[in-house]
């Protein structure tokens, strides 16, 4: 008898401390999703161009590798308001970057930076472009006189082959695009190095990207000098 | 049956030290991650002070509007909601990265147009200033928003 009771006291404790454990976490998780859905109240889309996504939620939809469970864990970061993911539905597009359909319908992606991280972005309309791209610049190793290296991943439309990138210092970087997607590292880059985007498309043709501001970083946070497109949004807001 | 009795205060009393124990656990492992960890805003109040007495030079290019950390802080991630009107959106000119404590960028992304919210940047700060910056009042209406992941 006093066995049992003792088996059943052992048993009751490890129940408690699930369900107590459980109950903080969930409270973790309601807090954040109120965090989450405050911030998607301020912040209503304001574009209603769909320019592409449904190609890109098609070709994500249609890979059929699934993502690592880490992987997948990083798309819970792209979350906004009420909008979530299937983790289990996060695919593998090409080495180093995945793509998921978020529940409002967002193709989402999130590309490794080597051995520093990764990036998120989610598409909301190629605005008429063949590709669109994203940059993160980051030292090669944590000291602030470490060189930087730049990756830059992005989103193809159906009929583009290859993106290359051309160098200050005469590199020419090519990376083809697989699944709709494609990602570089471009080791010691900074802003202002890429001289020229240009893609392939399936055709054969080639044709470099303009204004080259709308698809590689042309000036660095500590530069002088606004770009041209900043220069007019300024203009803009004078007036 | 004075022995059963006392058998049974004394497996009571098991039970009742067991769930107490487990209580306390739960408490002692539980607490702390449900009151710091997790996302938090970078604190606003920091607009239209381009951080100049670092060795970050904002020069209103990218960084009229800032929002910073007040103090370097562990961040394991960065991300940025926020939102192009159309016809007004530009490339390249909202950022969310990392300043070490003596000035200069660790790492940083930009948020481009074409991208729906958020942009997320996935890298570690180490013990340094979350910082996110825009050049233009765009993105004050609405207001962007700038969050960090705090690990402590």
């Amino acid at each position: 008898m006093r066995t049992r009771i003792v088996t059943f006291g052992a048993v009751l404790s490890v129940v408690t401390f699930a369900f107590v454990t459980s109950v903080r976490s969930g409270g973790a998780a309601a807090s954040h999703s109120r965090a989450s859905s405050s911030t998607s109240a301020t912040h209503v889309r304001m574009t209603s161009s769909d320019d592409g996504r449904a190609d890109l939620v098609a070709a994500i939809t249609s890979t059929t590798e699934l993502a690592s469970a880490e992987i997948a864990g990083k798309f819970v970061n792209m979350s906004a308001g009420p909008a979530r993911f299937d983790l289990a539905s996060v695919r593998v597009l090409r080495e180093n970057v995945y793509g998921a359909v978020r529940s409002d319908g967002t193709p989402c992606f999130y590309a490794t930076l080597g051995e520093r991280g990764g990036r998120g972005f989610c598409l909301a309309s190629f605005v008429g472009q063949p590709v669109v791209t994203t940059a993160t610049v980051i030292r090669q190793y944590d000291s602030p006189t470490a060189p930087f290296e730049m990756f830059v991943s992005g989103l193809a439309r159906a009929n583009v082959q290859s993106v290359t990138f051309t160098l200050r210092d005469g590199r020419q970087v090519t990376t083809s695009v697989v699944h709709r997607v494609f990602s570089v590292r471009l080791t010691n880059t900074e802003p202002g190095d890429v001289l020229s985007v240009e893609v392939t498309y399936t055709s054969g043709q080639s044709k470099e990207l303009l204004p080259l501001s709308n698809y590689a970083p042309v000036v660095a946070p500590t530069g002088r000098g606004a770009p041209a497109d900043l220069r007019s949004l300024r203009s803009h807001e004078s007036k | 049956m004075g022995v059963s009795n006392n058998r049974t205060r004394s497996c009571g009393r098991t039970l009742l030290l067991s769930l107490a124990v487990a209580i306390t656990l739960a408490s002692t492992l539980g607490a702390p991650a449900a009151s710091a960890v997790g996302w938090v805003d970078v604190p606003s109040g920091y607009e239209n002070n381009p951080i100049n007495s670092w060795t970050y030079d904002a020069s209103c290019n990218y960084g009229c509007y800032i929002v910073n950390t007040a103090n370097p802080v562990y961040s394991s991630n960065i991300r940025l909601y926020v939102e192009t009107p159309p016809g007004t959106g530009s490339a390249n000119d909202v950022i969310e990265g990392y300043i070490y404590p003596t000035g200069g960028w660790y790492a940083y992304g930009y948020f481009q147009y074409w991208e729906g919210t958020p942009d997320y940047l996935g890298v570690s700060g180490g013990n340094k200033y979350a910082v996110c910056s825009h050049y233009s009042l765009i993105y004050r209406n609405p207001l962007a928003t700038c969050q960090r992941y705090s690990t402590t």
